[in-house]
């Protein structure tokens, strides 16, 4: 009996050091993880459509607790019933110009451990954005099959160029990616 | 030292376009190149929401009526000067068959899925002498995409 303890109690420490390794080159890669809304527009939608669609994804943006002035997060736009989706990043830092957006990564995917997708990966790129406090930029077009309800994003090195500041660090998001 | 003040010593003596050219001619002068061809902004869905969110997101529409804007569109064709742009976006990873611009003239908005392309339009659109003299935000702004031509931000 008391063997058994002895095994247990190492592997539980093999267990725990294996998690603390983990957790420390999770952290050095900088990727963190947020919900990305999927927002279905349907083909030919109107301005207003288009308009109602861009507050979902503000609406979304401000449930999440904020912890900086600035805030980037993704939203997906689903044309119609299609497997066309565009990529969008949005942007809010109030009082303060932004004029790029850029990452070292941004890979969309889904979450499974057993079948893994990965939609798009793209490396690092700079996003031009219309200047402003807030906003929303195209990143890219994807294609992600209609069945699928919820993709994840993960990113690195997230920053934006803050016209009075230069390149300012802010949280890269990693997360699941609704549609609607 | 804030980054407007470094801006303006490092790359205010690289601005060659002072004076704004406006939408439809700016459009015209790029219809000239033989990888440009004008496209119908109505008949392309994807093109056409992208630039209504980027527009609508923002406060370019503040003081405009929505029906009065006029859009123009070009798609760059995937050959000879116009390769490169596609090259570009394909080296990351990128999953594009078109490369757009558009333009809207009340709300001087220019939109493109390729970065490159955008500032290549918005540095060669100019600055408005006044906001060259200032140094307003706009030459700021302005000053910023000529760095991220030459650092190869896009």
């Amino acid at each position: 009996m008391k063997k058994f303890k002895k095994v247990l109690a190492l592997y539980l420490i093999a267990i725990m050091t294996f998690s603390l390794i983990n957790v420390g080159a999770y952290a050095q890669e900088n990727e963190y993880e947020v919900d990305v809304p999927i927002i279905s527009v349907r083909e030919g939608a109107t301005e207003s459509e288009i308009n109602e669609a861009i507050q979902q994804a503000a609406n979304d943006d401000l449930s999440q607790p904020r912890a900086s002035v600035l805030v980037i997060k993704p939203f997906l736009i689903r044309s119609g019933n299609t497997s066309s989706c565009q990529l969008y990043l949005s942007w809010s830092c109030p009082g303060y110009q932004c004029s790029m957006i850029s990452f070292s990564s941004l890979r969309l995917h889904n979450n499974s451990v057993l079948s893994p997708v990965t939609y798009s990966n793209i490396g690092g790129s700079t996003i031009q954005c219309q200047t402003g406090s807030n906003g929303s930029a195209f990143v890219l077009n994807v294609t992600i099959p209609t069945s699928v309800s919820t993709v994840y994003a993960t990113s690195t090195n997230v920053m934006a160029y803050i016209l009075t500041e230069g390149w300012v660090s802010t949280t890269s998001f990693t997360g699941r990616v609704p549609f609607n | 030292m804030d980054n407007a003040q470094r801006l303006i010593e490092q790359y205010k003596n690289k601005v060659i376009n002072i004076g704004i050219k406006n939408s439809f001619n700016l459009f015209e002068d790029w219809l000239k190149k033989d990888y440009v061809i004008s496209t119908n902004f109505e008949e392309c869905e994807d093109i056409k929401r992208a630039a209504y969110i980027e527009i609508l997101s923002s406060n370019r529409l503040q003081g405009v009526k929505k029906e009065s804007l006029k859009f123009l569109c070009f798609i760059i064709k995937n050959e000879g000067e116009g390769e490169e742009y596609y090259k570009l976006l394909h080296s990351k990873g990128h999953e594009c068959n078109i490369i757009y611009a558009v333009f809207e003239e009340k709300t001087n908005y220019i939109g493109s899925n390729c970065g490159k392309l955008f500032l290549d339009l918005v540095i060669e659109r100019g600055i408005e002498e006044k906001d060259y003299q200032q140094n307003s935000i706009k030459l700021i702004e302005y000053l910023s995409r000529i760095e991220a031509l030459e650092k190869g931000w896009y």
